[in-house]
């Protein structure tokens, strides 16, 4: 159905999002994807987390770089 | 003392080399003194977006060389009572004969003459990129809303700041604001945030770009060019101005509407 495809703007910043961040912290695609996983095994060895809802991210600002890892708690605090 | 100024995108073909010689049009007929260095040294093309191949004698290699003075090999464009010079690249050299400490020294020496050293970056992240940065004090990186010049957008970004260059600012060009309204153009608030670097510009897609390079003529220098129109606003933030990013939008007028309506029933 076209009403519902998604526009081809936003499957751009996906893509370009995801190879910046592979890009930038210099892992291959694979690597970063592996790398995702390990994170929210470490976290969720602690709390409960939605596993398959992570998002990890690389951001400059100015000189310096962060990465930044974001996990979404199953309980509402 | 002026201040140099690469313009470099990683990517070619996204319009650095019109952008530089629009933005120093811009600058000269704004009254300021502004010289022009072609780094692209063996593909030379500023020359032909200014209109001034024809009055080149001497070129940048020749000045480093010493078989003329820097004076000599400056082209004035009369069209801005000599506010606008260039320094045409070699055509027949190697970018690999250039080197950093003589760059440096022809910069040092314009910038003691001119309030704007803009340096055209060859595209690519070697040589002579790193040549043309190494003598700037400042950055403007070009990129189109395609993904491949974005990553090499990035890419630069990094470099840049290897090289002690922080902070610099992003021209968006080619902007098709018609397929951005349709969610098919990668939106440029997207693309700030994704390269988390400030955007100097935006500037639509414009077929009068084609012509103004045909004829020799700078498009800054056309009004009704809505490309000209934006890349002036680019000159009057890049001298300190308060100029809210413009974002193009096509008028709806009623002859507007009714020649879509015609193209709507063609199909």
């Amino acid at each position: 159905m076209k009403l519902f495809r998604k526009k081809s703007g936003s499957i751009a910043k996906d893509r370009i999002s995801f190879v910046l961040d592979s890009d930038r912290l210099t892992l291959s695609p694979k690597q970063l994807d592996e790398l995702k996983k390990d994170f929210s095994k470490i976290i969720l060895k602690y709390i409960k987390i939605d596993e398959d809802d992570l998002n990890v991210s690389i951001k400059r600002e100015g000189k310096k770089t962060i990465i930044i890892a974001e996990f979404f708690l199953k309980q509402i605090l | 003392m002026g201040k140099s100024i690469v313009i470099t995108s990683g990517k070619g073909g996204v319009g650095k080399t019109t952008i530089v010689g629009n933005i120093g049009a811009g600058l000269a007929s704004l009254g300021k003194s502004v010289a022009l260095v072609d780094v692209d040294i063996g593909l030379r093309n500023l020359d032909l977006v200014l209109g001034l191949e024809n009055r080149i004698v001497y070129n940048l290699m020749d000045v480093i060389d010493k078989t003329c003075k820097l004076s000599q090999a400056l082209v004035k464009d009369k069209r801005f009572k000599d506010n606008l010079v260039l320094l045409p690249a070699a055509q027949t050299r190697l970018k690999e004969e250039l080197k950093v400490e003589d760059l440096k020294w022809v910069v040092n020496d314009l910038k003691k003459k001119y309030d704007y050293v803009l340096l055209d970056s060859p595209a690519g992240i070697e040589h002579g990129f790193r040549m043309s940065t190494l003598s700037s004090d400042e950055a403007i990186i070009v990129t189109t809303p395609e993904i491949t010049s974005i990553r090499d957008a990035d890419r630069v970004i990094g470099l840049l700041e290897s090289m002690e260059i922080f902070d610099p600012q992003l021209i968006i060009n080619r902007v098709k604001f018609d397929m951005v309204k349709k969610g098919e153009m990668i939106h440029w608030k997207d693309i700030e945030e994704i390269l988390s670097i400030k955007v100097i510009g935006i500037v639509p897609e414009d077929p009068y770009i084609t012509i103004s390079t045909n004829i020799g003529e700078p498009a800054i220098l056309n009004d009704s060019s809505i490309g000209g129109r934006e890349l002036k606003n680019i000159v009057r933030r890049i001298i300190g101005e308060e100029i809210p990013l413009t974002v193009y939008q096509e008028k709806e007028t009623f002859i507007n509407k009714l020649s879509n309506l015609f193209k709507r029933e063609k199909k």
